[in-house]
């Protein structure tokens, strides 16, 4: 016999525990939910005696057929928030709308002006840290915590830039809060060593406590079964046995890799599904500095820059996010030097390409497939400008040298697309609630949602738009 | 009584000690290899700093021990390449050498006396976030 659940709630990132946080506030004492998780529950103190997220290789999730393009990700309890830097910026208002605004890409169903009130909701959540003198987008509330102490750089730019240039909001505590100390600066926030970064685990372990719910790890969910175009429950294998389950609602809160391949093996049809895989792109500056001494932040990367985020430029290439970075690492050995230098961070946009995504193999079907052809022209195009562009941008600095990489990051750790939103049944896969546009009590959560891909890091939308998907299903 | 070893055995089990102790012989030779390699480039990179030499072995053994990847790198750089000049005018190890350098000084106590480049520099402990964390000497929290 199949048991039942009201509600069956796959992973436990930040996808799926920003909804189970919005759910379980409005649910009965007898509502039953079911979270699968395929990896299992690896500690903090795990994690730091092991010097890595967690304890299954993500390499063995997935096949890469190319492997020189990487997809960084952290198959255990808590996802993602394991492994995050902690960098919180909302995208900007003309991110939701680049076809209107710029006539590239496409627009969200969804504005800034109706995410607004649950960005604030998770930067309470997570008590982010940010500025305090002004901000790149409308804002309905302050930030909860104050901001980071910005480097003697970071002021520079400030006073070149007081409208472009802001203090980087965080989940790394400012000041520490009933359950994280504040943060030191390690330079580590991969994997915090006190503890100071939101994460899942940390934070929001105790939903998966809570009586009502039934929290089962290393369950990994093969397929939504389906009957008449409604969603009847999943499939999926613990421990070598292939188990069922029912429900009244299905939600779908893994990654941009997963999602799709479980809708794919489900056999949920759609042109799109899987389609439109990618991320941003970013280029590492290196500047030694003459005279002027970094590092003096209080966390790894301290400041944002917009001076070349948004504007005309969109309509010919892409904007992009500049962060000042302040690891002690990155210092200089030469005398007298040891603090000149300045590590920039350039975060593209891209526009998303059909022949860029996750391929379903019948014959492997337990693992998905990335296909990647490339970045977009678009995202090309603003990169080979860099050079003549940054030095004039920078002009405030003492700049002894500039040294731009010759190539970018093999990876920005956030996978896009896969599973679009859209008004159109046509041209996207799930609805602007997260809904999908044909089985109507399954959502998809998370970045597979994102039908473009701004140059802002994209978690704090992401769990946004669970709340918003969550707030939505309950009202 | 106890058994009689085979002579199939015994050939086997002294190739597999030769085999074992040649290994760890080189394993020793090369660890001490990179110990006075480590120490020689931080004195090359760091030559306007006076080093407590003690400090700075006791620095050398820590990264072979705990930089466990440059201390392989450093091992076959020194195995295959025994000219380090042309080494280091072709960058490689000049790469190295540097973030040794950078280790060594997070490490020990020059940022903590203001950078003071007339006394000796000691060393406090290998610079680990994750086994001494909060020891950033550039971070300011005010």
């Amino acid at each position: 016999m199949i048991e039942k659940f009201d509600l069956i709630l796959v992973g436990t990132g930040f996808a799926s525990s920003f909804f189970l946080n919005t759910f379980l506030a409005k649910a009965k004492p007898t509502t039953r939910i079911l979270v699968l998780e395929r990896g299992r529950l690896d500690t903090h103190a795990w994690q730091v005696n092991n010097r890595r997220n967690t304890s299954q290789n993500p390499n063995d999730t997935f096949i890469n057929t190319h492997p020189q393009k990487k997809w960084r990700f952290t198959p255990s309890f808590g996802g993602g928030s394991n492994c995050w830097w902690g960098v919180t910026p909302r995208m900007m208002p003309n991110d939701f709308r680049m076809q209107s605004a710029y006539g590239v890409g496409v627009d969200w169903p969804i504005s800034y002006e109706e995410l607004e009130t649950f960005y604030a909701r998770t930067e309470e959540m997570m008590s982010i840290s940010g500025p305090d003198d002004g901000s790149p987008f409308p804002r309905s509330t302050p930030y909860p915590q104050p901001p980071h102490r910005f480097t003697d750089p970071d002021k520079v730019l400030k006073k070149a830039y007081p409208d472009l240039f802001f203090h980087l909001p965080t989940a790394r505590a400012s000041k520490s809060t009933p359950n994280r100390p504040r943060c030191c600066a390690t330079g580590v926030c991969n994997l915090c060593p006190i503890n100071a970064k939101f994460t899942v685990l940390h934070e929001m372990k105790h939903l998966y406590e809570d009586s009502r719910v039934t929290l089962i790890l290393e369950a990994i969910v093969q397929t939504v079964e389906t009957q008449a175009g409604v969603a009847t429950g999943v499939s999926y294998l613990k421990n070598g046995v292939v188990s069922q389950a029912g429900a009244d609602i299905v939600v779908l809160g893994g990654n941009a890799i997963f999602n799709p391949h479980i809708l794919q093996r489900s056999h949920i049809r759609h042109p799109l599904l899987g389609k439109y895989l990618d991320e941003q792109i970013a280029l590492k500056v290196t500047i030694d500095l003459d005279g002027l001494n970094n590092f003096q932040g209080s966390t790894s990367n301290t400041g944002h820059g917009y001076m070349l985020y948004d504007g005309e430029h969109r309509k010919e290439h892409a904007g992009c996010l500049i962060e000042t970075w302040n690891t002690p690492n990155d210092l200089r050995i030469e005398q007298g030097k040891w603090q000149q230098r300045l590590i920039l961070r350039i975060i593209y946009e891209n526009l998303p390409n059909q022949q860029n995504y996750i391929k379903y193999d019948p014959n492997n079907p337990d693992l998905p497939e990335t296909v990647y052809t490339g970045p977009s022209d678009y995202a090309l195009k603003a990169m080979k400008k860099l050079p003549s562009i940054l030095p004039g941008i920078l002009g405030s600095l003492p700049i002894e040298n500039l040294r731009i990489g010759d190539r970018p990051h093999s990876t920005e750790a956030h996978i896009l697309g896969t599973t679009v939103m859209g008004h159109d049944p046509q041209t996207s896969v799930i609805d602007k609630h997260l809904i999908h546009h044909q089985v109507r009590n399954l959502l998809v959560l998370g970045s597979g949602a994102f039908p473009t891909v701004a140059p802002a890091n994209p978690t704090l939308t992401i769990s946004a738009l669970s709340l918003w998907a969550a707030h939505h299903l309950l009202n | 009584m106890g058994e009689k070893i085979g002579r199939r055995t015994f050939i086997l089990t002294a190739l597999a000690s030769g085999l074992f102790s040649s290994l760890g012989g080189w394993w020793i030779i090369k660890s001490t290899n990179n110990v006075n390699m480590i120490v020689g480039l931080v004195r090359k990179k760091l030559h306007y700093l006076q080093i407590d030499e003690a400090g700075l072995n006791a620095f050398a053994k820590d990264f072979v021990r705990e930089g466990y990847r440059a201390s392989m790198k450093l091992t076959i750089i020194s195995h295959f390449f025994i000219y380090t000049n042309l080494l280091d005018s072709m960058g490689r190890l000049n790469d190295l050498g540097g973030r040794i350098a950078k280790s060594f000084l997070l490490s020990s106590d020059f940022f903590w006396y203001g950078s003071d480049v007339t006394r000796v520099v000691k060393y406090l402990g290998f610079y680990d976030p994750y086994v001494k964390p909060c020891r950033n000497p550039f971070a300011k929290f005010n």
